[in-house]
């Protein structure tokens, strides 16, 4: 892993290395610099374009020579000027051999490094936030490898716009600068029109890859949501919301073709006139001696060999592709630039010889004007079980944060004892693409846990799957080294998630656990086994759960009933608070 | 709205047409304009060695560049534009067919095919058009070479004859490279919709640098393949690197032998240049068929998902009205299950001949241990699962018979809402042709009034803008389900996030909501269960307990 993410980067463009980076109206260009490949690459894609570049200043002058030689009985001249065009050839073949062993690595490498920097940058953001950034995730792998696609074509095209133009204007001054003059200036006018047709067609391919952006948003939301959409019948609605974004990129991409056919007035100017006016040159300067035929042949063979399949290809390729380089990258490089992400630090509570401990803990979100805490105090002793109990959106997983770190409270304190490490369980269970063995001890103290463990570890991780009733799956994954989660057909069940998850904070040999509506799709049979088994070593559990036997099991229960926080026993709760006892006259037994 | 007469489909269509005709035509003009230059171009050069006036010939050369520029702006345009509306087709088609018919792959995977894959069918058109007509440019300057002088043709044919084997070769490297490049870069953005689902897990435990690493773990495939791709594109491109200029080189040393001998004049000469040149023109076009390989892979990758070929199915046309099914309530009806078996995948008797017969407007409920297979028969019942053997019957008829592109009788509402709509209320009456009032109403029944309310613009918020609970969440799935007009609703596990107090509200409103559709639930709450009309209780595929009056066997 590279760290150069890690760097501020409002530092970048400061300092000698980055001198020559493009200023930030580019952030995109930016992003793409800090991707610059080795200097020696660069020296190598220097020096074979250079040499690439000889059949075609070779070209007009040996044509030139050719004539002239056959025309006056001179044929040993013409063999030799042919003989030079013939050397010429080979050295551009390993020139272009050598062209592509150089672009290979520099183009791939720019990719590998722009997706560790995207890849970097989402992650992070996800980290710090809790939830994914603006930017959908889906596209970001197809957008990189667009950059790739667009920078190796860009190469390639360079080669065959920029390289022939100017060795076919050096080898037409070299033949006669009368010629090389005539030429010159339709071209420098096809260069002034491009320009201009610049601007319109820079906004045509940002609204193209706007559409783009929005179809795939589009079509995102409706495939994460497939099942739900299915089961509503809502799939036609689905159908013609996607459809609809397409319709939208098919107009974008209308217009962009208007403008690319503007583009053939440039040929037109710059590869069609030096043709005429060659020609209209030619008689006078043929009856005063200026120029020979040889000459004429020599500048047409430069126009129609070099100038006008450079032109075209200039004009129907690179300009576009850079562009949409552009586009793109600028909207990348919002992805790249990692947000600050501050470390979850273990809290340390105010009173260190209890478990979890909270003096005057309040808490209000930025911008909410009422607090979802206030003024809370709490004791828990080692080994306790504690329910939180309330409404939806009462603050239970506020606090279940509070604890774990994830938030700090804006007056008092909160944490747990020294040396002791709470870990989150939280509401949408994390399975991810891996090995079985990897997914439960993805929480489990230890770099290279998957490696270090002998059978010893395997038993261990085989007597939680059995705990939590996960073996039949386990053995339908393939056991510990099977993969999961690497296909649709290959995902756990949510319930399967629910208990592989369970598994994950066992394992993790935390002494302070925090349930948050971790288990609610268990059975309570199974429930009650999983917290007799989490609570064997004397862990400490803090437990969300709408289902009310936790409670009644509970050594403290925090109930929060929409207002304020109460706390206290199952029994003290009962007879102090009407509300907290209303909850369990309608229940009447828990399941 | 449009008026009846006027279908926007139909136009598209018609203007696809033309476009697709001028792709074809305009390039057509270009290349006999570009066959005819190197002609002029050699008059003009004889005019000038002879010393005659050459200004007859300039107008001719004019007249047919001039027709080059025409020809190759407007076909510019017309195969952008054919590809831009065919693209739009085809991306509502292969849309359209992940939709509607079920199939194995992540969203990431389906939305590649949706943005990428299908800009590849609208490049056949195009391709195969600059193929064959480079072919004809080739064919056409070899024959005006032969009539100029037939040595000419000597050095020209064995190097054309070289680069055709080389380009057969390319095509059929590249389409299971791209394949193989494409698939380890889907599971790169898998990877990352995982890591997405996890970030309150990541955000807790510090594990993002790691993350990190497990995302990117397939790019070593990616570079694999990626390198693979380039070194056939380099074997490709050094050959005709050197057999190119080495065609022009015959032909100039050819050519220059005839111009020495008097067989031909400097014009002639020239004109021989310019073909030679033509038809190292029509090569490149041929280099098209690279293309083919990328049109092959995608037409592969859509194949997947969609059973015919993208964009020639016929497409029946939906009416508007269809789009969104009719709101609120309708009439509730009996379900009824006979020797319902499922199979699933692996061979496991999921459900195992299960009788059951539920009266219209009741209120069931489906327990059971996990794995027992409530969630499938829930999914039976809702039309979601085709079973392997047996019928399920829904107001007497074959729930088969109901369906019409995925327009059930039935709704089945999960524990987590579609998020889409756009806003809150667009999110409840999700494709349902519905007013503010269902909106309303649904969220009442839900519960849901006093949470909205309380958010910045009420019903109008965005969805985007507010983070919502669990619970929450939960009640948003009810309401959802609640505000579309199905006979049968089937919620499976709904209550499972919601506190006893809420469960009780929620409950209740189902209850009353059951005037208008028969309510299959799948619970383990004994809260549901006690104010069931019936329970199923399943074990190991088959009901082992029924409570209440509903019958099965």
């Amino acid at each position: 892993m590279t760290d150069w993410m890690a760097r501020d980067p409002a530092a970048w463009g400061r300092g000698g290395r980055h001198r020559r980076q493009p200023p930030a109206t580019h952030p995109g260009l930016r992003l793409l610099a800090d991707c610059r490949p080795r200097p020696r690459q660069l020296l190598k894609l220097a020096f074979w374009t250079v040499i690439e570049a000889a059949p075609t200043i070779m070209s007009g002058l040996a044509v030139a020579h050719a004539v002239d030689g056959f025309r006056t009985d001179r044929a040993g001249t013409a063999i030799i000027w042919l003989a030079a065009l013939a050397l010429a050839i080979c050295c551009g073949g390993l020139a272009t051999r050598g062209l592509y062993a150089a672009l290979a690595p520099a183009v791939e490498e720019t990719r590998d490094h722009l997706m560790g920097a995207l890849v970097r940058g989402s992650v992070a953001t996800l980290a710090a936030t809790g939830r994914a950034g603006s930017a959908p995730l889906t596209q970001l792998v197809d957008q990189v490898d667009q950059v790739r696609n667009l920078l190796s074509a860009i190469a390639r095209n360079v080669r065959t716009t920029v390289a022939p133009m100017l060795a076919a204007m050096v080898g037409l001054f070299v033949l006669s600068p009368l010629l090389g003059m005539v030429v010159a200036v339709p071209l420098l006018a096809a260069g002034l029109l491009y320009g201009v047709l610049l601007r319109p067609m820079f906004s045509a391919e940002r609204a193209a890859a706007v559409a783009d952006e929005d179809l795939g948003a589009s079509a995102t939301a409706v495939l994460d949501s497939r099942a739900a959409v299915g089961g509503l019948g809502a799939q036609l609605w689905a159908v013609d919301q996607v459809s609809s974004a397409a319709n939208v990129t098919g107009r974008a991409d209308l217009r962009v073709a208007r403008l690319h056919a503007w583009r053939h007035a440039v040929i037109a100017l710059g590869g069609y006139a030096p043709l005429i006016v060659v020609l209209l040159v030619a008689g006078p300067g043929l009856d005063s001696g200026k120029v020979s035929l040889g000459d004429v042949t020599g500048a047409m063979t430069y126009i129609l060999t070099a100038l006008l399949p450079a032109l075209s290809a200039s004009i129907t390729g690179a300009g576009g592709w850079f562009i949409q380089l552009l586009v793109l990258l600028d909207r990348l490089s919002t992805i790249a630039q990692v947000r600050d992400v501050q470390q979850v630090v273990v809290p340390t509570g105010p009173d260190q010889s209890s478990v979890i401990s909270a003096r005057g803990a309040s808490f209000t979100y930025r911008g909410g004007a009422r607090g979802v805490l206030d003024n809370l105090h709490l004791s828990v002793g080692p080994g306790e079980l504690v329910a939180l109990v309330g409404p939806s959106g009462a603050g239970k997983t506020t606090l279940a944060h509070l604890i774990a770190g994830l938030l700090t409270p804006t007056q008092g304190a909160i944490g747990v004892g020294r040396r002791l490490r709470p870990v989150l369980l939280p509401q949408s269970p994390y399975v991810f693409c891996g090995s079985v063995r990897d997914n439960l001890t993805y929480l489990s103290p230890g770099d290279d846990a998957a490696g270090s463990f002998g059978s010893d570890m395997d038993d261990e991780l085989w007597r939680a799957i059995d705990a939590v009733g996960l073996r039949a799956a386990a053995e339908r994954w393939g056991g510990l080294d099977g993969t999961v989660a690497d296909s649709e057909a290959n995902r756990p069940t949510p319930s399967e998630a629910q208990r592989l998850v369970l598994a994950r904070g066992w394992l993790s040999g935390a002494p302070v656990v925090v349930l948050d509506e971790a288990w609610s799709l268990l059975d309570a049979a199974d429930r009650r086994g999983i917290e007799a088994w989490l609570r064997d070593d004397g862990r400490t559990l803090v437990v969300i759960s709408h289902h009310l036997d936790v409670p009644e099991r509970a050594d403290l229960v925090v109930y929060f009933d929409g207002r304020s926080v109460h706390s206290g026993t199952h029994l003290e709760l009962s007879t102090s608070c009407g509300s907290y006892a209303e909850l369990f006259s309608f229940a009447g037994v828990g399941v | 709205m449009a008026p009846p007469t006027h279908d926007p489909a139909n136009r598209t269509r018609g203007a696809g047409m033309t476009f697709g005709i001028l792709t074809v035509l305009s390039p057509v003009v270009a290349t006999v304009a570009g066959l005819l230059l190197p002609d002029r171009i050699g008059d003009a050069v004889t005019a000038l060695s002879n010393g005659q006036d050459v200004s007859a010939d300039l107008q001719w050369l004019g007249l047919v560049l001039l027709a080059a520029v025409a020809g190759n702006a407007l076909g510019t345009f017309a195969t952008g534009a054919f590809v831009a509306t065919r693209t739009a087709r085809v991306r509502a088609d292969v849309a359209r067919s992940v939709i509607l018919s079920p199939n194995p792959f992540g969203a990431a995977g389906l939305v590649t095919r949706i943005l990428v894959d299908a800009r590849q069918p609208a490049a056949i058109l195009p391709i195969v058009t600059s193929m064959t007509l480079a072919a004809v440019s080739v064919i056409g300057g070899l024959v005006l070479l032969a009539l100029i002088d037939w040595t000419l043709l000597v050095g020209v044919v064995v190097g054309l004859l070289i680069i055709l084997v080389l380009l057969r070769r390319l095509v059929g490297d590249l389409s299971p490279l791209i394949q193989r490049y494409r698939r380890a870069q889907g599971e790169v953005g898998q990877r990352l919709l995982d890591a997405q689902a996890g970030a309150v897990t990541i955000r807790a435990a510090g594990t993002w640098r790691r993350e990190v690493a497990r995302v990117l773990i397939p790019m070593h495939q990616v570079r694999a393949a990626g390198d693979e791709l380039w070194s056939a594109q380099r074997r490709f491109a050094w050959k005709t690197a050197v057999f190119v200029p080495a065609m022009l080189f015959v032909t100039i040393g050819v050519g220059g032998w005839a111009l020495s001998t008097g067989r031909i004049d400097t014009g002639g000469f020239a004109a021989a240049v310019g073909y030679a040149l033509v038809i190292l023109g029509g090569l490149d076009g041929i280099e098209a068929a690279a293309g083919l390989g990328a049109v092959r892979a995608g037409q592969a990758r859509i194949a997947e998902v969609s059973g015919s070929k993208p964009g020639t199915a016929p497409r029946p046309a939906t009416p508007p009205a269809l789009l969104r099914a009719p709101a609120g309530g309708g009439a509730p009806m009996d379900v009824r299950l006979s020797d319902v078996t499922v199979i699933a995948d692996d061979g496991r008797c999921v459900l195992d001949r299960v009788n059951l017969s539920i009266p219209a407007g009741a209120f069931v409920a489906i327990t059971g241990a996990a794995g027992s297979g409530r969630t499938t028969l829930a999914r039976v019942i809702a039309g979601m699962t085709t079973p392997t053997h047996g019928e399920v019957l829904i107001g007497g008829h074959p729930i088969a018979d109901l369906a019409s592109d995925g327009i059930r009788p039935t709704a089945y509402g999960q524990a987590r809402p579609a998020l889409l709509g756009g806003t809150i209320a667009g999110l409840i009456g999700l494709a349902v042709d519905s007013g503010p009032e269902t909106v309303r109403e649904a969220a009442r029944l839900a519960h849901l009034v006093d949470v909205i309310d309380a958010l910045p613009h009420g019903f109008d918020t965005l969805i985007a803008e507010v983070e919502l609970s669990g619970g929450e969440l939960q009640r948003l799935a009810i309401a959802q389900a609640l505000s579309r007009s199905a006979s049968v609703l089937v919620l499976d596990d709904v209550t499972a996030s919601l506190d006893p107090a809420t469960e009780r509200e929620v409950l209740g409103a189902l209850l009353a909501a059951r005037a208008n559709r028969t309510l299959v639930v799948v619970t383990n709450r004994s809260a549901v269960l006690d104010r069931a009309d019936a329970v199923f209780t399943l074990a190991a595929g088959a009901v082992a307990e029924l409570t209440g009056s509903a019958a099965a066997s």
